[in-house]
């Protein structure tokens, strides 16, 4: 008697590929979705014009965009890490001098028929990049400080660029993340610890040598007491509050929300949408919000978990601690526990770019399950002369 | 073997001692017995790939631990806010409807100067139902919602099922009222209640302000009247005369030059009150819901420009006044003035030397920065500190804006503020600053409310003197210089025009975008009012020879207000007192004015003994 096992190491076609797609990491993202539809709907006053009808589509491009970076076997991901982030490091360059400029930062830049934001691209290159990076060190090399040097620098680039936008919650977040991938690839806590307090002293010299505009430290302190400046940095932060508070246990009831749709709250579709929906469904709407990201988040580190090879792990974790650095980050600034700095809360806010990198990246996650099995992702040829 | 060896030597290098590997059998080729029976040897060798996964798995599972912390940190502030919270707002108060508060009279009402009302309150019926009281949901929802448009009776229906209270609406018509009554539905409810009314409409709109229930005055003297607790009648410094006249001028002047807003500010230089206030496009204060956000901002307090030459002024005088230029100074514009890289030069130039009156006259940036530079950075920055421009410029209004200027103050900053480039200030700023300089010295912060009496908080900035040839200079702006359009006869007005390219948004500024400004006062031999108009973005007509520049667009606006304000405020156009006299006198002394008047072997009557004769000289034949 033999046992056919199927041979998953160097990659399947796309009818197996299908069969093996994570169904209930869809399902979750599709329900976050679904909550921000509903959100954007009632924020227009009941409205599928203008956010809630395009954010269907932008979900439906986006989605399609997942199953396609998916289906790429994850050898190629690899072979493709390094060219994705100089290319987007190319258009992070190119900002300064073809971009637009909104609310007064320069942040986007037009190819063709669309508009995009290179910093958002940019937080899935760079993961893309240290996970290729870290792939190929040894792993004795990962705390030698010679061989940490690229991998700042592959964070440090994009960075700054980012930071002259300037976009400082975007550069922090994408810098956060781009740490992560290193102690996930085993940075001694030595290093690390030596890390924190350089990049602790960095800090503090560069507010001292005023890096940081006045209105950016403002913003970023005001959340400690947004009584302070009710009508500036804080005002944000205090009306958010007040709404947020007054959904109590099983909130307003769809629609209900009076203090958001009453039009004081600012940025009330993007950035601050979390408030709307805690208003509208309360304490027990937003828990389950709060569960659905935890549980997608929980799907990508098992899939790391599961990944046989160093890239994918990598790569799988990196791009679910972005992901919930994004709501931890969105959530925790609308409850004043972390500064107004403009992140997205991923799937629900509306924005378009926002939506397809964070379901490009899941892309990425998925291909990384569907391939989990492969452990070097080297090509079948070599495999074969092997 | 061999791995076995290097095993120490690795650790060492490492300075860590590893854990023992768990199992390690070199295994002979025998059967292994151990407590389960004899089987075949078991390998288990923990590889050093299989120890970087564990290692990384940890890394996984202590990262994805780190945000369940971070996570549960969250909920406990979620359920902070939500559940124990402060009570939840009530939301019918905040909807609209502006409970009479317990202590606390009615809000304070607005009037201008002279008593015309410009904010009061008036009652309203509202509407709400009680449901304890109601006998068919069904029925009184259906019955309302058959005479209020736009309420859907089903919602209403499920509200007053599972509410105690339902707030309906802030306001009903007679009408409606009449109807629900002969309805005649248990539990609906009819509140008294006020509203605020404007009845001045959209006149002095942004002095005015907003006021929106449950949450005060949001602008203007609404919001001063929460800011500073007022109550009764509030008497502020307006004249809605003059308002109009403002207003009126300006609108006609944007329309004329397609200009894209446009501003003005007329204060009283003797006390600093605020007689008028615009800012186009405005907005009705009784809806202001129909007026886009852009149109509800007051440009002269919010908003900050890079005013131009207006600066120049302020420069001549605080030169004056530090004895380091007078009449007689002399200044080289014959070339282009170089200053660590950077390239001043003259609109128009003007002949290889400009005397000081010159140069405000041609408006001369490199004049006005040679000055600065002779005075240096320290004593420019006193002036322009003392003169409100630095700081932010507090009022009773809530509007409020830093003015904007370069940290670092070198030679290069010093010489292109002199002529009001790389300094952005509030319009109001600006004006009030120009007050000191042309009403004897004194610099007044701008008011809002009426005031009795002399103001005794002035701060003297420039003395009698400094600001005596500044006037003169001034005039000789309007008379000989880039301002003629400016002359309202008979006001003998003086003042400045400005023309700022418009910074772009990439950096650098637009060359035909303009802020096209001016700023004056008037009678000039005895300043009562200074006036500040500005055209945003004006666009060149026929009439004014394909020119956008201040004296030809700003400049009329300002002669206009002029020429009409006068006679409200009881200013004649002939001032034949001895003011004026003095001001004739003071303006024939000095060495320049024969070339300003061009009437060299002129005898004129002694102005002091004869004022009229003087005069009727001065207006020529």
């Amino acid at each position: 008697m033999s046992i056919i096992l199927p041979d998953r190491r160097y990659g399947l076609g796309l009818l197996d590929a299908w069969r093996e797609i994570n169904w209930p990491l869809i399902m979750l993202l599709s329900l976050i979705a679904g909550a921000g539809v509903a959100t954007l709907y009632s924020v227009a006053g009941g409205s599928w014009s203008p956010w809630a009808a395009n954010h269907i589509l932008r979900y439906v491009i986006a989605l399609m965009a997942l199953f396609v970076c998916g289906f790429v076997p994850l050898r190629y991901w690899l072979a493709l890490a390094y060219p994705a982030y100089f290319f987007v490091l190319f258009l992070l360059l190119l900002v300064p001098f073809i971009g637009e400029v909104s609310m007064g930062a320069q942040r986007w830049i037009t190819l063709g028929a669309v508009r995009v934001q290179p910093s958002e691209l940019m937080k899935v290159a760079l993961i893309l990049a240290l996970a290729r990076y870290y792939h190929g060190l040894e792993f004795k090399r990962v705390s030698n400080p010679i061989f940490l040097v690229p991998p700042l620098l592959l964070i440090a680039m994009p960075v700054v660029l980012i930071f002259k936008q300037p976009d400082l919650g975007t550069a922090l977040m994408v810098a956060a993340s781009g740490f992560a991938v290193i102690l996930l690839a085993g940075l001694s806590w030595r290093v690390t610890i030596v890390g924190v307090i350089a990049a602790f002293v960095g800090a503090v010299t560069a507010i001292k040598m005023g890096l940081l505009k006045a209105y950016q430290i403002k913003r970023l302190t005001a959340f400690m007491d947004p009584d302070s400046d009710p009508l500036g940095s804080g005002y944000h932060l205090t009306q958010s509050k007040i709404a947020l508070g007054s959904g109590g246990l099983a909130g307003k009831g769809f629609m209900e929300g009076t203090q958001s749709q009453l039009q004081f709250l600012p940025e009330k579709h993007t950035d601050f949408i979390f408030t709307i929906f805690g208003e509208e469904f309360g304490f027990i709407g937003a828990m389950v919000l709060l569960a659905l990201y935890f549980a997608v988040f929980i799907t990508a580190a098992n899939i790391a978990m599961q990944a046989k090879s160093h890239f994918g792990r990598l790569l799988a974790m990196g791009l679910a601690v972005s992901f919930i650095l994004y709501v931890l980050i969105n959530t925790g600034m609308v409850m004043g526990l972390a500064p107004v700095v403009g992140v997205p809360l991923p799937l629900v806010s509306y924005g378009g770019t926002v939506m397809l990198t964070v379901m490009i990246s899941f892309g990425l996650v998925m291909s990384t399950w569907i391939n989990r099995d492969q452990d070097t992702l080297r090509t079948a040829s070599t495999v074969s002369s092997l | 073997m061999e791995e076995r060896k290097r095993k120490p030597m690795l650790s060492r290098l490492k300075k860590r001692t590893e854990k023992p590997v768990r199992v390690d059998i070199i295994h002979d080729g025998s059967p292994v017995v151990s407590g389960r029976g004899t089987h075949l040897p078991i390998v288990a060798v923990e590889s050093a790939s299989q120890r970087n996964v564990r290692l990384m798995h940890g890394r996984i599972i202590a990262m994805a631990f780190v945000f369940v912390i971070v996570f549960g940190v969250l909920i406990i502030r979620l359920a902070e806010i939500t559940l124990s919270g402060p009570a939840p707002e009530p939301a019918v108060r905040v909807i609209a409807f502006d409970a009479p508060k317990e202590n606390s009279g009615p809000r304070a009402e607005l009037a201008d100067r002279n008593g015309n009302r410009l904010a009061m309150n008036a009652p309203t019926i509202g509407l709400a139902v009680e449901t304890r009281n109601v006998w068919s949901a069904k029925e009184t929802a259906e019955g309302i919602a058959s005479v209020l448009k736009g309420v859907d009776a089903a919602r209403l229906q499920k509200k007053i099922e599972t509410r105690s209270y339902v707030f309906l609406r802030n306001e009903i018509s007679d009408f409606e009222r009449e109807k629900l009554v002969q309805l005649g539905l248990p539990g609906v409810q009819f509140v008294a209640g006020t509203k605020r009314v404007y009845p001045q409409g959209d006149l002095a709109a942004h002095l005015v302000g907003q006021y929106i229930a449950g949450k005060g005055g949001v602008m203007g003297l609404e919001g001063a009247i929460d800011r500073l607790e007022l109550s009764g009648m509030v008497v502020s410094s307006i004249d809605i005369s003059a308002q109009q006249i403002l207003e009126e001028e300006l609108a006609s002047a944007m329309a004329l030059y397609q200009a894209k807003a446009a501003w003005g500010v007329i204060m009283d230089v003797r006390n600093g009150e605020i007689i008028a206030l615009a800012s186009l496009p405005d907005f009705n204060p009784n809806a202001p819901g129909n007026s886009p956000a852009d149109h509800r901002r007051n440009r002269v307090m919010y908003d900050r420009y890079e005013l131009g030459s207006a600066f120049k002024p302020l420069t001549a005088a605080a030169a004056l006044e530090e004895g380091i230029a007078d009449f007689d100074s002399i200044y080289d514009v014959s070339k282009k003035l170089r200053i660590g890289g950077r390239t001043i030069s003259d609109f128009t130039p003007k002949g290889p030397a400009l005397s000081f009156m010159e140069v405000l006259q041609y408006s001369s940036n490199i004049g006005a920065a040679q000055m600065a530079l002779s005075m240096g950075a320290e004593r420019q920055q006193d002036y322009l500190r003392r003169l409100g421009l630095l700081d932010v410029l507090e009022t009773e209004l809530p509007e409020r804006r830093p003015s904007a200027y370069p940290e670092r103050w070198g030679r290069v900053e010093t010489a292109t503020i002199a002529y009001g480039h790389g300094i952005a200030v509030t319009p109001l700023q600006l004006t009030a600053a120009f007050a000191a300089v042309v009403n004897g010295g004194t610099y007044y912060r701008p008011t809002f409310l009426k005031q009795e009496g002399v103001r005794e908080d002035g701060q003297r900035v420039f003395s009698q003197q400094t600001s005596a040839s500044m006037r003169i200079a001034l005039r000789r702006v309007i008379t000989d210089g880039t301002s003629k359009g400016a002359e309202a006869p008979g006001y003998y007005p003086i003042g400045k025009t400005s023309t700022a390219d418009k910074p772009s948004k990439t950096g650098g500024y637009q060359e035909d975008v303009r802020l096209s400004s001016f700023i004056g006062a008037f009678p000039g031999y005895d300043p009562r009012f200074v006036i500040l108009v500005s055209l945003d973005e004006p666009k060149p007509t026929e009439a004014t020879a394909g020119w956008a520049t201040a004296g030809w667009v700003a400049a009329p606006v300002f002669k206009n207000v002029v020429s009409r304000l006068g006679p409200v405020f009881g200013l004649n156009p002939v001032g034949d007192d001895r003011a004026f006299a003095g001001f004739m006198r003071e303006f024939r002394q000095n060495p320049d004015r024969r070339l300003a008047l061009n009437e060299e072997s002129f005898t004129s009557p002694d102005p002091a003994l004869d004022p009229v004769g003087a005069l009727l000289m001065e207006l020529g034949p």
